[in-house]
């Protein structure tokens, strides 16, 4: 097993897509706390001294990651991890005497790596440039350390599936376009799970008469989710990798224990099945 | 050309990715028919004819292109259409015509059910506004063609100027996501800008950044048509379509005319 992962990070560190990666976070790195702090400046009329403003300007910039780092984490997974298939690595390890689990177990490790260092480039960047602009976090420490170990773990459990799918697909291209539309699908899964339970209880219908604009009385909104239903689709939102980076993005956890207790489940669940799935591949 | 476009069409007929493309866009028009029979009962409307497929038809375009186009470098078809005879131009142009024509078909696979059976099985019952003329209506119908094909003249250069079959898909669906995305954004940031322009006021380069993607590029241009041409003029969009589908087109022959094919 370090051999292969010694084989695995020299590989990564001589790969241009794991570059080209971690050069994009730390440009949006760079570029989102700039960005923040010209539109904040706008709407505070031209002061350039925020004070809590920007601080809440930088929270909201530095957990901006968990938005993107999943859908670049489909693409470099995919990309560098396919490429032993049409290279023939796979093989060429499996008949070097190394057991398919070993061989499995080192890619998710050193996939997990590779995107935790793109994190932590855009984090690292975003706060170089960020603080000296928009101030330190008012918030509380546990607050920021609790969801960037969630984050972590919510990292973790999209590399495991995108582990899981390019180490059981043997076409790089097939891999790449499954993790990708993946992330997508899931994300607008997530965002309709966010649309729903963030729906009112209430709703009130307007009406514009010869007397001006009349509010009805508030009523009930059939959208709105009660009981057992309001739990089944918090259960989905928490439990879903891409309902978890929302969360993250926006600190809206409540329970971020179970957050990470479904995160670990996830990526528990899929490095099970995929390093179960790859030990029965037919290596053609 | 005719036999490139040939040899495409039998490729295509032959597509899984091309059915399956399909069946989705059939599959979503026939689920917000459903939905608007659902919302006569709950005495809600929206307003028709549907474009919500423009919404999220450019990944479903992306998937497409990024298979049909990206393939054909993976199975040495390009060369060997090249050592025949064929000039790379019309290898080009035939993509481009055979992966647009693809996604017409799939956008007809949405429009020809979801707009017949909404119109003559809820547009009676008050579900469903009519409200836009018929001649708006068409206007908007063209936007949606030309942004269809200015959604794969991008493609189609980033494809055909990808030789690695993965990330020329990488490419095209990530930049599918980026269109639509900033599209999003623009479109946002402008609408707030015109509800309060001394409140929402930017610097004008971050303007024209909202205006390129918002009203030139094909994701803004598609969510255009999903919000039924508001608040934009079509004729202008139409405008905007034509110059990028030029541009991209132009830009994609000239790299494609020197590429090396290894």
């Amino acid at each position: 097993m370090t051999k292969l992962l010694s084989a695995n990070f020299l590989r990564l560190w001589k790969n241009k897509t794991f570059w080209v990666s971690a050069v994009i976070c730390v440009a949006l790195g760079v570029l989102a706390p700039l960005g923040e702090f010209r539109a904040v400046i706008s709407m505070n009329g031209g002061v350039t001294d925020l004070g809590e403003l920007g601080n809440l300007a930088l929270l909201e910039v530095f957990f901006e990651y968990a938005s993107f780092i999943g859908i670049l984490a489909g693409a470099f997974v995919s990309l560098f991890l396919g490429t032993e298939y049409s290279d023939g690595t796979i093989r060429n390890k499996v008949m070097a005497g190394h057991s398919r689990a070993a061989i499995y177990f080192a890619n998710l490790i050193v996939g997990f790596a590779a995107s935790l260092m793109c994190m932590a480039c855009y984090m690292t960047f975003c706060l170089a440039v960020g603080a000296p602009l928009l101030g330190w976090f008012t918030k509380s420490a546990s607050l920021i350390l609790t969801a960037i170990f969630g984050s972590v773990v919510m990292l973790a459990a999209f590399c495991a599936i995108f582990t899981f799918v390019t180490m059981n697909t043997s076409r790089k291209s097939t891999s790449v376009v499954i993790c990708l539309l993946g992330v997508f699908v899931l994300l607008i899964a997530a965002v309709y799970l966010n649309g729903r339970l963030e729906s009112p209880e209430y709703i009130s219908n307007y009406f514009i008469s010869i007397d001006g604009i009349t509010q009805s009385e508030p009523q009930l909104n059939p959208q709105y989710l009660r009981g057992m239903e309001r739990k089944v689709y918090q259960f989905l939102y928490d439990l879903l990798p891409t309902g978890q980076s929302m969360q993250y993005t926006m600190l809206s956890f409540t329970d971020p224990a179970r957050l990470m207790g479904l995160g670990l489940a996830v990526a528990a669940l899929f490095t099970g099945a995929g390093a179960a799935l790859f030990r029965r591949k037919d290596l053609k | 050309m005719v036999n490139l476009l040939s040899a495409n069409f039998l490729r295509l007929r032959k597509s899984l990715v091309f059915w399956l493309c399909t069946a989705y866009m059939l599959y979503d028009g026939l689920r917000l028919f459903y939905h608007s029979t659902q919302m006569v009962q709950e005495g809600t409307y929206r307003d028709a004819p549907s474009f919500q497929f423009m919404f999220l038809g450019g990944i479903v375009f992306a998937l497409h292109c990024s298979f049909f186009v990206s393939g054909e470098y993976g199975d040495g078809a390009i060369r060997n259409k090249l050592t025949v005879g064929a000039s790379r131009t019309a290898v080009y142009l035939a993509n481009l015509i055979t992966c647009t024509t693809a996604c017409l078909l799939m956008c007809a696979a949405y429009i020809l059910p979801n707009w017949t059976l909404e119109y003559f099985l809820v547009g009676k019952t008050g579900g469903l506004s009519y409200s836009k003329s018929s001649s708006y209506i068409a206007l908007v119908f063209v936007v949606c063609i030309l942004v269809v094909l200015s959604f794969n003249a991008i493609f189609t250069m980033i494809g055909m100027n990808i030789q690695r079959k993965a990330l020329g898909s990488v490419v095209i669906l990530l930049t599918a996501a980026a269109l639509i995305y900033f599209g999003q954004e623009g479109r946002d940031m402008l609408l707030l800008r015109q509800s309060a322009p001394e409140r929402y006021s930017y610097p004008p380069l971050t303007i024209l950044r909202y205006q390129l993607f918002s009203d030139w590029l094909p994701g803004g241009q598609a969510i255009f048509c999903h919000y039924l041409g508001y608040p934009q003029a079509p004729e202008t969009m139409i405008l905007h379509s034509l110059i990028v589908i030029i541009v991209s087109t132009a830009a994609g022959l000239l790299l494609f005319q020197r590429k090396d094919l290894k």
